[in-house]
């Protein structure tokens, strides 16, 4: 496993400067919510995570799928390495979207059907995390983490619509929300400029993080192998 | 009148930024790691 090819150093670094400049258009150019204040400025990368999340978990199912059909060992790194991205900034969307919700709702957790959803499509990807540490053979567990992530990839979905679909306060940007939604807002022309600045820097750096961790599972591949044959 | 809500504002910041910062850290440590057992690994092959 040698340097880290040009593409990926460049990659690298545009994707710090980029989450640099979205930060300072989050502090120093999106104007002030006047119903909320500065917490609504979490928003921006609130979002950008969640959608970040979501894209690996539907990326995983993807990865599950061509595994089944090929049985190629790259398919379940990618799919595992997109788990794991995932995971992350999944969580960051849940944390940071409680922080919001306090001075916003009035408390840090609701049961409400968004974060009731997020919570478990959290908690569904967590357990694959753990059920497949339990597994040895590396053949099994590929197999088992492709039928776990398709079947985990469905409620991606559920998540997603969770707010059109129920009766919720959750806020729902694209698309129409449900009739009983409450606590959306309307987006000025420098809000929409950072929002779409913010989520396409997060699927910048989704993209890096992959291909860093796509290369984490190749080297590790490579030592288990290794590993079996000075055992023999 | 807006209501102050600043120091939520930069909690939910410290959280994204830290929660990120220890995810890399934990990529690089683990790449390290990988690599000293590969050198190691190769090491006891080249003496078999």
């Amino acid at each position: 496993m040698e340097r880290q090819p040009l593409i990926l150093q460049i990659l690298n670094i545009l994707s710090a400067v980029l989450l640099a400049i979205a930060a300072c258009l989050v502090f120093f150019y999106a104007p002030l919510e006047l119903v909320m204040g500065n917490v609504q400025k979490i928003f921006y990368f609130h979002v950008a995570n969640a959608w970040v999340g979501m894209l690996g978990f539907v990326a995983a199912a993807v990865a599950g799928i061509a595994y089944l059909r090929t049985h190629d060992m790259k398919w379940d790194i990618l799919e595992m390495a997109a788990v794991e991205i995932s995971l992350v900034f999944f969580l960051i969307a849940i944390v940071t979207g409680s922080i919001w919700a306090y001075p916003a709702w009035g408390t840090w957790w609701t049961w409400d059907p968004r974060l009731t959803t997020a919570a478990i499509l959290e908690m569904i990807y967590l357990a694959y995390l753990l059920l497949r540490q339990g597994i040895e053979d590396p053949e099994r567990r590929a197999r088992f983490g492709a039928v776990y992530t398709l079947i985990g990839g469905l409620s991606v979905p559920l998540t997603f619509l969770s707010i059109r679909l129920f009766r919720t306060i959750h806020p729902a940007l694209i698309g129409t929300a449900s009739s009983a939604a409450q606590g959306g807002f309307d987006m000025s022309a420098p809000m929409k400029l950072t929002f779409f600045f913010s989520l396409f820097t997060f699927s910048l750096i989704f993209v890096v993080l992959l291909w860093h961790r796509i290369r984490l599972g190749r080297l590790a591949e490579k030592v288990e192998q290794l590993k079996l044959n000075v055992m023999q | 009148m807006t209501p102050d809500t600043t120091n939520f504002m930069l909690a939910g910041y410290a959280v994204i930024f830290s929660v990120m910062a220890i995810y890399i850290a934990s990529l690089i440590l683990r790449w390290r790691n990988l690599k000293r057992d590969l050198i190691i690994l190769q090491e006891m092959q080249a003496k078999k």
